[in-house]
């Protein structure tokens, strides 16, 4: 394998997934059909989506939250997800499946891509596409707040003119066999203008807003019963378990 | 009527294996039970046709009655696997 390739292969893919093909429709009935099973899914707002293209903006609290956001949305149009932040994409078993899948537009977390990574994000606004993304970059703790925002999510909608549609994960922090997720999607706010950078802190602002109106006024209350708990954890990464044990005190 | 009993066996296979992972991962999640307990359900797990029941009944897991039935299959399809052994289905 020469140099350009092996290089390639770390950076992860950045051709275009924004039409569905067999491998994408394959893993939509099988995510739907395991995540539905092991969680009580209920889903708001599905009819505030606008016509692609546009860029769905979610709160994180869990390594699951892709594949249940999979799970309630239609098969068309497809979510191309910015992320994940890896340092190799080559290596790993869920890279490996991220790969085989596609629609996922990796990025070191140095950095050191992010140009490539912001062309494939405009190629898939320009095709028409669905940009998925993280706002808050890391996974939070607390299902009544959000972590400040990266910059890429209202960066990459304005540059585009796309609106940004945000969606509330409830319920995603702690995870057992039959938990019940809210998935609320808001309003569409329009970016279209938002150049400049106070326009584009106002623009955030008006997200932050949005989910505000979205997210729970208190923590859920948990639950005693926990049957399989391990299940929440399975798609979280080590670091961010260890995090939310220290921020918790768990 | 063979084939049947293959189909049964071939799905009870899958969902034993998936009972037996849930049951251990679901041992060493649990932050009620002592160490003690925990080596104790752990290595009750070489008995898993009875132990995993035993487990969704009396051990406190709080399963809901689906979980519960399918602690079940481990031992189902380990019965299947043996009448197949010998030759109880022809």
């Amino acid at each position: 394998m020469d140099a350009a390739t092996a290089r390639a292969r770390r950076t992860g893919p950045r051709e275009l997934s924004v039409e569905p093909d067999w491998r994408y429709r394959l893993m939509w009935l099988a995510n739907r059909a395991v995540v539905r099973a092991l969680f009580d899914l209920r889903v708001s707002g599905l009819d505030r989506w606008p016509d692609p293209p546009f860029c769905l903006v979610a709160n994180h609290h869990n390594g699951w939250d892709p594949q249940l956001l999979l799970a309630v949305v239609p098969f068309e149009p497809r979510i191309t997800w910015f992320g994940p932040k890896e340092a190799d994409f080559s290596r790993g078993f869920k890279n490996g499946v991220m790969r085989f899948f596609g629609g996922v537009i990796p990025y070191n977390p140095e950095k050191t891509t992010l140009t490539s990574a912001v062309r494939a994000v405009r190629r898939v606004f320009a095709a028409g596409g669905v940009l998925g993304i993280f706002a808050e970059g890391r996974v939070g703790f607390r299902e009544t707040e959000l972590l400040p925002f990266e910059d890429g999510a209202v960066a990459f909608a304005s540059a585009s003119g796309v609106p940004i549609l945000p969606c509330a994960i409830v319920g995603s922090t702690f995870l057992w066999f039959r938990r019940r997720v809210e998935v609320r999607f808001g309003a569409p706010i329009p970016s279209v203008g938002a150049r400049s950078r106070e326009a584009r802190a106002a623009l955030e602002q008006q997200v932050r807003d949005a989910f505000a109106a979205l997210l729970p006024d208190r923590e859920p209350r948990l639950s005693r019963r926990r049957p399989l708990a391990f299940l929440g954890d399975l798609l979280t990464g080590e670091d961010d378990i260890a995090r939310r044990r220290v921020e918790l005190g768990e | 009527m063979l084939p049947v009993i293959w189909a049964i066996f071939a799905i009870t296979a899958v969902g034993g294996f998936l009972a037996l992972a849930a049951f251990w991962l679901d041992v060493q999640e649990r932050p009620d039970l002592t160490f003690r307990r925990r080596v104790a359900w752990s290595a009750a797990v070489l008995v898993f046709p009875v132990s995993i029941p035993a487990y969704a009944f009396w051990g406190g897991p709080d399963w809901p009655r689906f979980l519960r039935a399918v602690s079940f299959l481990p031992a189902v399809a380990l019965a299947l696997f043996f009448g197949f052994l010998f030759g109880a289905f022809t």
